[in-house]
């Protein structure tokens, strides 16, 4: 993770310095950097464009899922979903909303729960 | 010989031009990984309780009843070992926690105005934590490259980042276990594509904290690859707020790699720097106790600092004859090489053959590690590195 930033814009300063020391005419040097970069970015540009709303939507979508767990027992879930509806239901109880997180685990707490000191 | 006619220079405005086209190729491919892997999946959701629990407290009877819970469910052991390594990990975010919180309290009347609900109001407040949090480590970045005042710095990051948005585009594999990937060649091989093709969460363009970690961290080597040597230093350790853990690696890495190349920086001052922001880290590190790390880290702290003040003594005039054996044999014909390669060549050189070296240790590591304990999250991390 670390290594690819560093290695290839390390490399980079590299080849730049050394084309610069050797070139007579930096300006084409440096034209032609400033075309690749933009050539380099352009299908990155175009998904950023084509899907310009997928992130929130997925992450609206999969947030919505969690509130219908709210406050009951929770089904039989994987892990990852059941820690995303706990920390959910955690950040909407500290956020103001009683009584949303001891529900959900389960019949062994009294509802409603006693009010907290 | 007829010597070359001087060279026109660009105009001063023009490096600024280059640095704002660098942060333009930074947000179009950030915009791009953000739609293609933004989601409120466990870690997402968990960052913003983060910012929640950091400013109203009160989550600690929340935890203790989950941790009750957790136990009777299918998987229970390995679910409760997640939720501690969570929640020991609570604090490691702490500038994202704190822009994820501010991020929510501003959206928060304009999403009450609409009656929303909650859902909408934590990924509108997630969404805009992160990119405010991606926008502080861009303007590091940018502060850094003019900083160097070095057209090669400038058109390097420009092309090295357009490099790295060309091959975010590229189909990525799903992601795997060291252990799922086969033999130890089949993971060093898979380890080496993981190099050119990341996917969009390890990516320098994504929207975690250790994407905006990697953004500082480049910013780092570039001051240092100018000789701003305290700078990186300085900076490194303000990155703690941004990825504790991550800033405690890149610590310990920027200090073997000048123990080795260039050991005359270690003059009063920068000892001090350094010891001040490892004891700084050290004392905010939660992590350790979780992942039972301490035996080792205490033997690698011991190591560096016995190392440290043989150097120390040696520099006073202590004539150690087996410390001189050993650096003029060895240490000697790395620092000349690493003279003849530069600060930049050096660097990289060191930290691969650091990499491969270590890297034996953590592909054993994870094969003999029982792969349900959280400990082998932290053989990942290193080999990840």
């Amino acid at each position: 993770m670390l290594l690819q930033p560093v290695t290839i814009v390390g490399l980079a300063i590299l080849a730049i310095g050394w084309l610069e020391a050797n070139l007579v005419e930096r300006r084409w040097l440096y034209a032609t950097i400033v075309v690749v970069a933009v050539l380099a970015v352009a299908p990155a540009a175009v998904q950023a464009i084509t899907h310009y709303d997928a992130g929130l939507l997925r992450a609206g979508r999969m947030l919505n899922q969690y509130n219908g767990l709210l406050g009951k027992p929770l089904p039989a879930l994987d892990i990852q979903t059941r820690e995303a509806a706990l920390y959910y239901a955690m950040a909407l109880e500290l956020d103001g909303q009683p009584n949303l997180v001891k529900p959900m685990l389960g019949s062994q707490w009294q509802w409603p729960a006693p009010p907290r000191q | 010989m007829i010597p070359h006619p001087p060279r026109p220079s660009l105009a001063p405005w023009t490096n600024s031009l280059i640095v704002t086209l660098t942060v333009l190729v930074f947000l179009t491919a950030y915009a791009r990984t953000f739609n293609c892997a933004f989601r409120g999946n466990d870690d997402t959701v968990w960052l913003y309780l983060t910012g929640v629990e950091l400013f109203r407290g009160g989550g600690a009877p929340l935890h203790e009843a989950v941790r009750e819970y957790l136990p009777a469910q299918p998987d229970g052991q390995r679910a409760l070992q997640r939720w501690d390594l969570k929640m020991n990990y609570a604090g490691n975010y702490l500038l994202p926690s704190v822009l994820i919180y501010a991020a929510s309290r501003a959206i928060k009347p304009i999403t009450d105005g609409f009656e929303s609900n909650y859902a909408l109001f934590v990924t509108l407040s997630l969404a805009l934590g992160v990119i405010l949090s991606a926008v502080v480590a861009l303007s590091v970045l940018r502060w850094a490259i003019l900083s160097c005042d070095s057209w090669a710095a400038s058109f390097g990051t420009l092309l090295g980042l357009a490099v790295i948005a060309a091959l975010s585009v590229l189909p990525e594999e799903a992601p795997k276990n060291l252990v799922d990937t086969g033999g130890p060649l089949q993971s060093i091989g898979y380890l080496l594509k993981l190099f050119f093709v990341t996917g969009p969460e390890p990516s320098i363009f994504g929207y975690t904290p250790r994407s905006q970690f990697l953004v500082c961290a480049l910013a780092v080597f570039l001051l240092r690859w100018h000789k701003h040597w305290m700078g990186g230093y300085v900076l490194t350790i303000l990155l703690s707020l941004l990825h504790q853990s991550m800033a405690g690696l890149l610590l310990g890495l920027l200090v073997v790699l000048d123990l080795i190349a260039r050991p005359q920086l270690f003059d009063r001052k920068t000892v001090a720097v350094v010891l001040l922001g490892a004891i700084v880290m050290f004392g905010r590190e939660t992590l350790f106790s979780t992942l039972g790390l301490w035996p080792a880290i205490v033997a690698l702290v011991i190591v560096i600092m016995a190392i440290g003040a043989v150097m120390a003594a040696h520099r006073y005039g202590k004539r150690l004859p087996w410390w001189e054996a050993l650096d003029n044999r060895l240490l000697g014909p790395v620092r000349r090489h690493a003279d003849r390669l530069g600060a930049i060549g050096a660097d990289l050189a060191i930290a691969w053959a650091l990499w491969l070296l270590t890297l034996p240790v953590a592909l054993v590591a994870v094969r003999l590690v029982d792969p349900a304990r959280p400990i082998i999250s932290g053989a990942r991390s290193i080999c990840a590195c």
